[in-house]
């Protein structure tokens, strides 16, 4: 008796914490953002914004390679590692976007169907394999929004994936590491990856923003 | 009950009249029903005990109070998850399965209890398994408001952050005194009382405040209770 009372407390205390520090204002502007066009506006110039930070690296990153064959290896190190500080900044954005897609996931009644990442689209091993797991463990969630979810956490680990490994590559070029062509082969495949990934993302915001479109937003809000 | 427990109580029925009144009056029994009704009967139940205990704080009345508040903590629970949830058809769904399953266990665990009509066995054994399922309950509704993202009425907010602690304490509470005794158990006894006194002035507070605005397009005067 005295373990599940122990179980009861701890468990209540932790939803009692999470429930009292939370921002009520916050969540009923989510609600009014989700609901209204503005949320639509919103998302839209995130869409925008996004893509221009990955075409700044993108730009960066042509400029490395080109610099490189013709022969200047250390401009090509400098502006590597200013393309790798582009992609730092851009990671995050990206994970703060999905992680904000999975919250409004669960606050939408009916998510539209998503289809699976396909392995094929990728290069880099490790993120063909989440992939495979992706599509693997699709066939066993039922709900839309559950594979929905699924989908958001394998792109948010493909990220952080990539950038690791584009740390790694950048920090053995850098250091003059043997098989430099290698590394160089691998930030080609990180980019292309990259590019991959965002427009995975941007796709699942268009299907969130789909499904948001068929909900009877009015009377929700009326009723909120 | 000795005099200072006896003062405690009586301060303790003060602040829930003034609770009662302050439902009536700031018309939040229309925000929740069940609880405004929780307030009445504890008022007047408690306020017999206090009243005339020879008659009423007996060990055949006590476990007829608790029972029915037990009943009313249930009700506030569904209640509040209910209005809470009923603009999203999906946690609705969640909750309804949850509670269904809470509600199913705890069966299962009174129908388990310890066989007796001893006064002893209700305090030790039942009753606190009856305090785990609204323990849950709260908990349960609680946590699908958290992972929907639902918004959430200020004032049942402030009942619930307030009211599932207490049920922690009284639990606690109630389960040393079914094996210590009552004898025994008088300093707990004393934290019980202090702990719903505390609750109480609180929920006064919650009852007779005005509600920060909640910032929504469609805010207006409440239309389940006071704005």
């Amino acid at each position: 008796m005295w373990w599940l009372i122990t179980l009861s407390t701890l468990g209540g205390l932790a939803v009692l914490f999470l429930l009292g520090r939370r921002n009520e204002r916050s969540v009923r502007r989510d609600w009014e953002l989700l609901l209204t066009p503005r949320g639509e506006e919103l998302y839209r110039s995130i869409s925008g914004r996004v893509q221009t930070q990955l075409e700044l690296a993108d730009t960066t990153y042509d400029e490395a390679f080109t610099v490189r064959q013709l022969g200047s290896v250390e401009e090509a190190k400098h502006l590597l590692d200013v393309g790798f500080k582009v992609i730092e900044k851009f990671c995050p954005t990206m994970l703060q976007l999905l992680s904000a897609m999975a919250t409004f996931s669960r606050m939408v009644s009916a998510m539209t169907p998503i289809r699976p990442l396909r392995p094929q689209s990728f290069r880099l091993p490790q993120i063909v394999s989440l992939a495979y797991v992706n599509q693997l463990v699709h066939q066993f969630l039922v709900s839309t929004a559950e594979r929905f979810r699924l989908r958001l956490y394998v792109l948010g680990r493909g990220f952080g994936l990539a950038t690791r490994f584009l740390l790694s590559s950048t920090r053995r070029i850098a250091s003059n590491a043997p098989e430099q062509d290698r590394e160089w082969d691998q930030i080609q495949a990180i980019r292309d990856d990259f590019q991959t990934l965002t427009d995975e993302s941007m796709e699942s915001l268009r299907v969130l923003l789909t499904s948001l479109a068929t909900q009877d937003r009015d009377a929700l809000l009326d009723r909120i | 009950m000795n005099r200072l427990q006896q003062a405690i109580a009586f301060i303790g029925i003060g602040l829930l009249a003034a609770a009662a009144f302050g439902s009536l009056v700031r018309r939040r029994f229309r925000a929740w029903w069940f609880f405004s009704l929780y307030l009445l009967m504890v008022l007047v139940l408690e306020g017999l005990m206090l009243v005339a205990p020879a008659r009423f704080h007996t060990p055949e009345f006590w476990p007829a109070k608790e029972t029915a508040y037990a009943g009313l903590r249930f009700a506030m629970a569904c209640e509040v998850g209910v209005r809470t949830m009923r603009a999203f058809p999906g946690a609705l769904a969640t909750a309804r399965r949850i509670v269904l399953l809470i509600l199913a266990v705890t069966l299962a665990a009174v129908a388990t209890a310890p066989e007796s009509s001893h006064y002893t066995t209700f305090v030790g054994e039942l009753q606190p398994r009856v305090l785990n399922g609204s323990i849950w309950m709260l908990t349960a509704i609680a946590g699908v408001i958290l992972w929907y993202r639902l918004p959430v009425q200020p004032f049942h907010k402030a009942i619930l952050l307030s009211y599932l602690p207490y049920v922690l304490v009284f639990t606690i509470l109630l389960s040393y005194l079914g094996r210590a005794g009552w004898q025994r158990g008088i300093a707990m006894q004393y934290v019980n009382q202090l702990a719903y006194v505390t609750l109480v002035a609180y929920w006064n507070y919650a009852i007779w405040r005005r509600d920060p605005p909640t910032g929504l397009r469609s805010s207006r005067p409440d239309q389940d209770g006071a704005a």
